[in-house]
C-alpha cells in the first residue's frame, strides 16, 4: 500500500502539468520550510514577522529569537528543440538564503519586532560558452528584506500587526553580445545595486480552541535600478560605439504575496497547517535595460516577461513525537507565472513541486534546534522565448537543507 | 517513529529520483541511407566565403557541415579537398578579405592570398581522392557533367583550377563522373546560380542565352546537364536534395549601393543642375526625361545605349554592383560621370534575370519532384534575411557586414550563413525522408569577424 502511494506520487511528480515560482525564495522559516511554508494561521515562533505579523502577538514569551540559514543546491538542464544533440546544464552556486526574527513584548497585548530575510533571490550560470549565451550566461540576483513590526491583539481571539519593509536588492549579470572578434564573442556585464520600500500587514484570528485562521498580505516591492554599471567587451573597432563607464537603469518588481493559512490541532500531538497564496507576478511585465549613453550599435534593451498571477497551495503537518522532539513533513504545489514562448533561461521557470520534512529538538525549555530538509522538482517543460526564437527542454530541480536555532525567554 | 522517518526520507528520495534530464534522442535515419553522402554544386557547396576559397571556409561550407551532421547518423566518412591550413585563393587569385581600421574606418581588406594553390600542379591533390564534397566555385550547372571543364590544356581562362587541383583526372573526369565513382547513398546537388549570376556580375553586357562566362545559360543546356545530373546519381538507388536558386539580386552585392544613394548639398544640387542643362535641353527636345537633383539623397547618373544621350538618372528597383562603390567615391562615378553599363542592371536586365532564375527553378522542381528528391526552396529563405531571421538570440539579414548572413564579398555566406542554409537543407530532409538529422548549432560558426 504504501509502495503504491509513493508510486502515485511519483507519477503524479512527473506526468503533472507544469509547477514553478520565478525568482521568489520559499525559505523564510526552518520549521515552516518542514511543513511546506505553511505558518499563516499558524504560531511557530518569531518568523511570523514574515508569516503573518498579525500573529506575532500571541506567540508565547517575552523574548524570542529564531534564525536560520538553507543551502539551495539547484540544477537546470536544457536539451535544444528538437531535432538536435544539443545539451546545456548549468553549473549554480549554492544559494544561502537565511532568515532572522526577533521580537519581545511590551505588554500582554502588544509584541515588537524585527526580521531579516532574502525572500527574492535567483542564482544560476549556464557557462560562457553555452548555446544560449545571447541569452543569458549567468545572472545573480539577490534582495534582502529588513522588517520591523508591531502587533496588538485587539481581542483574545483576533491580533493584527505590520511592518514597513525595507529592501537591499542586488543584480549581476553576464550575456554574450554578436559581435565577435578573433577572440570569439562580446559581452556585457550589468551590475548594481538599489533599495527600494514595502510593507507587510497580517491577521490571525483564533476561530476555536483547535482552529487558527491567518491572512496576510505583503506589498510589492519594486526595485528601481539606477546608475548601474554596464561594462561591455566587445572587438577594439566597436569600442567608440561601447564607451566606458556607461551606465543603465532597470526595474525589477519583487510581487506582492496575498495568503490565506488555516491550522487545525487535530490531536493532541498533531497539527495540520493549509495555506493558500496568491503571488502578484503580472507585475513583471518587462525587463528594461535603459543604458545611459546611447550610441548607433547601441540602444535599449527591452526584453517582455509578461509574468502572470500565480498561486501556490500548500500542506502541512507537524507531530510532536516525543517531549522534545517534534517532526515536519509537507508539501506544495508552486504554479509558474511564465506564460508560453516567454520562457527564458533566465529564469527557467515550470510548474513547481516542493516536498518538505523537518525536525526540532527541545535542548532545554528555552532552545531548541530546528532543521529542515526540502526538495523542488519543475515539471520538464518544452517552451522557449518567443522575441529571441530560442526553443528547448527544461528541467530543473534543487535540494534544499537548512538548519535553524530557536530561543525563547 | 523511526519508520516514520525512514518513510519520509524515501518518498522524497524517490521523488528526486522521478526527476532527471530530458533524454537527447538518437538521431533517425527515417526512409534514407546517409552512410555515404556526396555533395556536389558551385562555391556554396566548396565553402568559398570572404571572397576566396580557404580551409576555414571549406569545412564550414554548408554542404560540409551537412556531412558533420549526418556523422551523428551512419556516414563514415566525408572527405573535402581541403587547401593547405592558413592559406587561401580567389577566382582572381587574390587572397580573402579581411575586415580592418583602415584610414577611411572599418573596410574590408583584400589580402596576398596563395595564387600557386591554382597555378602550380605540384600543390594540387588529385591523387588524394575519392572527394566527397564536390564543389566548383564557379560552376554552372553544364560545367558538372563537362571534362575539359577540368582540364588544364585547355590553357588558362578555359578550365577551372578550381575543380582541376582536385578532379581524379583532369580533363577526363567530371564532378559528376567523381561522385558516381563514390559509392553514394545520399547526395546533395545545389547547382544554377552561376547560370545566373555570371551575367548579373557583368551587369548584364552579355546575351540572355549563350555559353559564354557572363552570359545567361541557354534553357535547352540547362534542362539536359541537370536532368542527366539526377538520372545518373539516383541509378544506384541514392536519395538527395536539391536546392533552387535565390533571387541573386537581394544578394549585398547588388544592393549595398543603392540607387538614390548620391547624396548632395544645395549647392552641389545646383552645380550639378547646370553642368547637366545640355542634357536637359536635350531631353525637352527629344521629348525623355530631365535630370533631377535637389539637396538630400538623389538617384545616380547611369550609362544607358537605350537613351538617345547614352545616360540617364537610375530608377527606383534597379541595381548598382558593390564594385562600383570605391569610383562613386573617388571617381564622380554616378554624379560628374555616368556609372558604366557593367556596374549597373537596368530594369530589363533585371526582368532578364528573374526569368532565367524562374524558368531554371521550375526545372530544378520538376526534376526533384519527377527523381522523388527532397527540394529546398531557398528564396524563401533569402526573402526571410530580407526581413531579418531570429536565430537563438542573434538576429540575421542580408545587409552587408552588419547583417551575418553573407560574407565581405557580398555573395558568398558567413559561416553562421552557411549553418542557417545547412539547417534549410536538414529541415528539407527531415521532412522528406522523415528522418531526424540534427540541426547545426549556428552559434558555434564564425560570422562577420571585427577587427
Amino acid at each position: 500500500m504504501k509502495y503504491l502511494l509513493l508510486t502515485v506520487l511519483c507519477a503524479f511528480f512527473t506526468l503533472h502539468q507544469g509547477f514553478a515560482e520565478g525568482y521568489q525564495v520559499n525559505l523564510q522559516g526552518q520549521k515552516q520550510t518542514g511543513m511546506g511554508h505553511t505558518g499563516t494561521g499558524l504560531l511557530l515562533g518569531p518568523s511570523s514577522i514574515h508569516f503573518n505579523p498579525g500573529a506575532l502577538s500571541f506567540l508565547e514569551g517575552d523574548v524570542m529569537f529564531s534564525g536560520g540559514v538553507s543551502g539551495v543546491i539547484s540544477q537546470n538542464s536544457f536539451l535544444k528543440e528538437q531535432p538536435s544533440l544539443y545539451t546545456g546544464e548549468t553549473d549554480n552556486p549554492v544559494g544561502t538564503p537565511f532568515s532572522v526574527y526577533g521580537a519581545f513584548r511590551l505588554s500582554e497585548k502588544l509584541m515588537l519586532g524585527l526580521g531579516a530575510n532574502s525572500p527574492y533571490g535567483n542564482s544560476l550560470s549556464w557557462g560562457e560558452d553555452w548555446d544560449g549565451r545571447y541569452l543569458i550566461q549567468d545572472i545573480s540576483l539577490q534582495a534582502i528584506f529588513v522588517q520591523p513590526t508591531i502587533s496588538y491583539a485587539i481581542t483574545p481571539r483576533i491580533s493584527i500587526g505590520g511592518g514597513p519593509v525595507l529592501a537591499f536588492g542586488s543584480v549581476d549579470l553576464n550575456k554574450a553580445l554578436p559581435l565577435q572578434s578573433d577572440e570569439g564573442d562580446g559581452s556585457v556585464n550589468l551590475n548594481g545595486s538599489t533599495t527600494a520600500y514595502g510593507y507587510n500587514v497580517g491577521v490571525f484570528v483564533k476561530v476555536s480552541k483547535d482552529v487558527s485562521l491567518g491572512v496576510n498580505y505583503r506589498s510589492k516591492v519594486v526595485m528601481e535600478l539606477d546608475g548601474g554599471d554596464a561594462t561591455f567587451d566587445v572587438p577594439e573597432s566597436f569600442q567608440t560605439n561601447f564607451p566606458d563607464g556607461n551606465t543603465f537603469s532597470a526595474e525589477l518588481p519583487m510581487p506582492s504575496n496575498l495568503t490565506i493559512g488555516l491550522g487545525w490541532k487535530a490531536t493532541d500531538k498533531l497539527l495540520l497547517a493549509l495555506d493558500l497564496q496568491q503571488v502578484g507576478w503580472s507585475e513583471y511585465q518587462e525587463l528594461n535595460f535603459d543604458f545611459e549613453e546611447n550610441t548607433a550599435a547601441l540602444e535599449d534593451s527591452e526584453n517582455p516577461r509578461n509574468f502572470e498571477n500565480t498561486m501556490v497551495y500548500r500542506v502541512g503537518a507537524e507531530y510532536s513525537a516525543l517531549e522534545q522532539l517534534k517532526l515536519r513533513a509537507g508539501i506544495y504545489y508552486d504554479e509558474t507565472p511564465i506564460p508560453s514562448d516567454y520562457l527564458t533561461p533566465e529564469t527557467p521557470g515550470t510548474n513547481k513541486i516542493g516536498i518538505s520534512a523537518g525536525v526540532s529538538w527541545q535542548l532545554n525549555d528555552k532552545l531548541s534546534l530546528d532543521a529542515s530538509l526540502l526538495h523542488i522538482s519543475g515539471e520538464e517543460r518544452k517552451d522557449g522565448y518567443a522575441p529571441l526564437n530560442y526553443y528547448g527542454t527544461y528541467n530543473s530541480s534543487a535540494w534544499i537543507p537548512g538548519f535553524g536555532v530557536s530561543w525563547t525567554l | 517513529m523511526i519508520f516514520r522517518i525512514t518513510y519520509i526520507f524515501a518518498v522524497l528520495f524517490l521523488l528526486s529520483s522521478c526527476t532527471k534530464e530530458a533524454d537527447v534522442p538518437t538521431p533517425k535515419n527515417g526512409g534514407a541511407d546517409f552512410s555515404s553522402f556526396v555533395s556536389l554544386g558551385d562555391s556554396y557547396t566548396a565553402g568559398y566565403t570572404n571572397g576566396a576559397l580557404s580551409r576555414d571556409g571549406q569545412e564550414s561550407s554548408f554542404a560540409s557541415m551537412m556531412g558533420a551532421q549526418l556523422m551523428n547518423l551512419s556516414l563514415e566518412t566525408y572527405s573535402i579537398p581541403l587547401l593547405p591550413e592558413g592559406k587561401s585563393v580567389g577566382s582572381s587569385l587574390e587572397g580573402e578579405m579581411q575586415l580592418k581600421v583602415t584610414t577611411g574606418g572599418i573596410q574590408p581588406v583584400t589580402t596576398t592570398g596563395n595564387p600557386e594553390l591554382l597555378t602550380d600542379p605540384s600543390t594540387w591533390i588529385n591523387a588524394n581522392g575519392p572527394y566527397h564534397n564536390l564543389g566548383i566555385p564557379g560552376a554552372r550547372s553544364y560545367h558538372l557533367v563537362a571534362p575539359e571543364y577540368g582540364d588544364p590544356n585547355q590553357g588558362v581562362g578555359n578550365f577551372n583550377p578550381y575543380y582541376a587541383r582536385f578532379a581524379s583526372v583532369p580533363g577526363v573526369s567530371t564532378a559528376l563522373s567523381d561522385a558516381l565513382a563514390v559509392e553514394r547513398t545520399f547526395f546533395s546537388l545545389w547547382i544554377g546560380g552561376n547560370d545566373v549570376l555570371g551575367y548579373a556580375l557583368a551587369g548584364g553586357e552579355a546575351e540572355t542565352s549563350g555559353m559564354g562566362s557572363a552570359d545567361i545559360t541557354p534553357v535547352a543546356a540547362f534542362t539536359q546537364s541537370y536532368a542527366y545530373m539526377l538520372s545518373q546519381l539516383t541509378a544506384s538507388g541514392a536519395k538527395g536534395v536539391v536546392g533552387t536558386i535565390p533571387a541573386i539580386d537581394k544578394l549585398p552585392f547588388f544592393s549595398v549601393v543603392m540607387p538614390n544613394m548620391l547624396a548632395l548639398s544645395a549647392e552641389q544640387a545646383a552645380a550639378m543642375d547646370a553642368a547637366y542643362a545640355d542634357y536637359d535641353a536635350a531631353a525637352q527636345q527629344y521629348g525623355f526625361e530631365e535630370m533631377d537633383f535637389s539637396a538630400g539623397a538623389n538617384f545616380f547618373v547611369i550609362e544607358d545605349e537605350a537613351n538617345p544621350v547614352g545616360m540617364r538618372q537610375i530608377k527606383a528597383g534597379e541595381k548598382i554592383l558593390l564594385t562600383a562603390r570605391t569610383n562613386i567615391t573617388v571617381a564622380g562615378w554616378g554624379s560628374e560621370v555616368p556609372i558604366p553599363d557593367e556596374y549597373v542592371l537596368d530594369e530589363n536586365e533585371l526582368q532578364s534575370i528573374e526569368e532565367a532564375t524562374n524558368t531554371f527553378n521550375s526545372i530544378i522542381e520538376n526534376s526533384a519532384n519527377q527523381f522523388d528528391l527532397a527540394m529546398v526552396d531557398l528564396d524563401v529563405l533569402m526573402e526571410s534575411t530580407q526581413e531579418g531571421l531570429m536565430i537563438d538570440g542573434n538576429i540575421y539579414s542580408n545587409a552587408y557586414i552588419t547583417g551575418g548572413v553573407f560574407s565581405l564579398d557580398g555573395i558568398h555566406t558567413t559561416g553562421r550563413g552557411s549553418a542557417i542554409i545547412a539547417n534549410a537543407f536538414i529541415e528539407a530532409v527531415n521532412e522528406k525522408y522523415g528522418s531526424s538529422v540534427p540541426y547545426v548549432l549556428v552559434n558555434d560558426q564564425t560570422g562577420i569577424v571585427f577587427p
